[in-house]
């Protein structure tokens, strides 16, 4: 059964989120926080951090590499080039993937798991929203915070394209070494993740 | 900001070096290296590119800008703007439509940077 994404063509929509509570929870208090968003800006999501006295980096991961010189190629070597060259160096406690994983192939993710690793530390933790169905808007789209249980979904997308359908087992294998800590299946269908990045087993 | 008090750097002309004064400022040309008006606003307009750190009172970017900006009051990135770098400022507005990559900083900034205002 083909079923279509609830955030369509054009719209502009706050949807209920559990995830991004439960990111926060567990932050300790004592020291400011580093969160990478690597979705597109928003005032929202600025507030939101700043009043939760986090530092925040913006990264607008897919649309800058776009502009460095077109689509995310499908080849492994390119594509972490273009990673190593958009994303900031530090280590950071938060990571804001939003739908960004919904658009990267098993490789890319692999490849962007181990650049993400090398800019968080074991405990950091990484925030995706996953459809694991139907269509999604042809490029990412903006999430804007609008409250600790609300996010609002903007696409500027006319075109949509097959969602991968994304999984558990697949997360954890290819973001490796970020694992799955829990996930939440909202009402409009998609599923949120809250990853953990894992220390190194102990050889 | 087209009164008296507010200089322009027109859109054929091209500026390299280091801006300083007490006017406002309209860049819609092409402007390399600093602008330091720290008490009085900044616009950055639509069709401008602006290759510096920026210090002043209130910016607003509706053109392309890559550096430092840093607002004493506020810093705004229209629908349309893009800007790559950071931004220091009490009071941080992206608009829907605008384009930022880099860190944003919303504490507050040492007394001295902030102007007294009237």
């Amino acid at each position: 059964m083909h079923r279509p994404m609830p955030p369509a063509v054009g719209l502009d929509e706050p949807h209920s989120t559990l995830g991004l509570k439960e990111l926060l929870r567990g932050l300790p208090s004592d020291r400011r926080h580093s969160v990478l968003d690597l979705g597109p800006a928003s005032s929202g999501n600025v507030q939101f951090f700043s009043s939760h006295s986090c530092r925040l980096y913006i990264a607008d991961l897919f649309h800058t590499m776009r502009q460095r010189g077109g689509p995310p190629p499908e080849q492994a070597i390119p594509f972490g080039r273009e990673i190593e060259a958009t994303l900031p160096a530090g280590s950071f406690d938060l990571i804001l993937c939003w739908d960004l994983l919904n658009y990267l192939s098993r490789d890319q993710m692999q490849i962007l798991g181990r650049h993400l690793a090398s800019r968080s530390h074991p405990g950091s933790r990484l925030f995706a929203l996953i459809a694991p169905h139907g269509e999604i808007p042809e490029r990412p789209q903006r999430f804007e915070i609008l409250s600790p249980d609300s996010v609002r979904y903007s696409s500027r997308s006319t075109a949509h394209r097959p969602a991968p359908g994304y999984r558990e087992p697949e997360l954890n294998r290819w973001m490796a070494p970020f694992a799955v800590e829990s996930s939440f299946l909202l009402r409009h269908g998609i599923q949120e993740y809250i990853l953990v990045h894992k220390p190194a087993a102990a050889s | 900001m087209t009164d008296a008090q507010t200089a322009t750097i027109g859109a054929s002309t091209f500026v390299k070096g280091r801006i300083e004064g007490t006017d406002d400022l309209v860049i819609r040309g092409r402007v390399e290296g600093t602008v330091k008006l720290p008490e009085n606003r900044v616009l950055v307009a639509p069709g401008s590119r602006v290759k510096a750190d920026i210090t002043a009172r209130s910016i607003q970017v509706e053109g392309r800008v890559e550096g430092r900006l840093t607002g004493g009051s506020d810093v705004t990135v229209r629908s349309g703007g893009q800007v790559q770098g950071d931004i220091l400022a009490p009071r941080v507005t992206l608009d829907n439509g605008a384009r930022f990559s880099g860190n944003v900083d919303m504490e507050q900034l040492p007394s001295k940077s902030r102007p007294a205002k009237a």
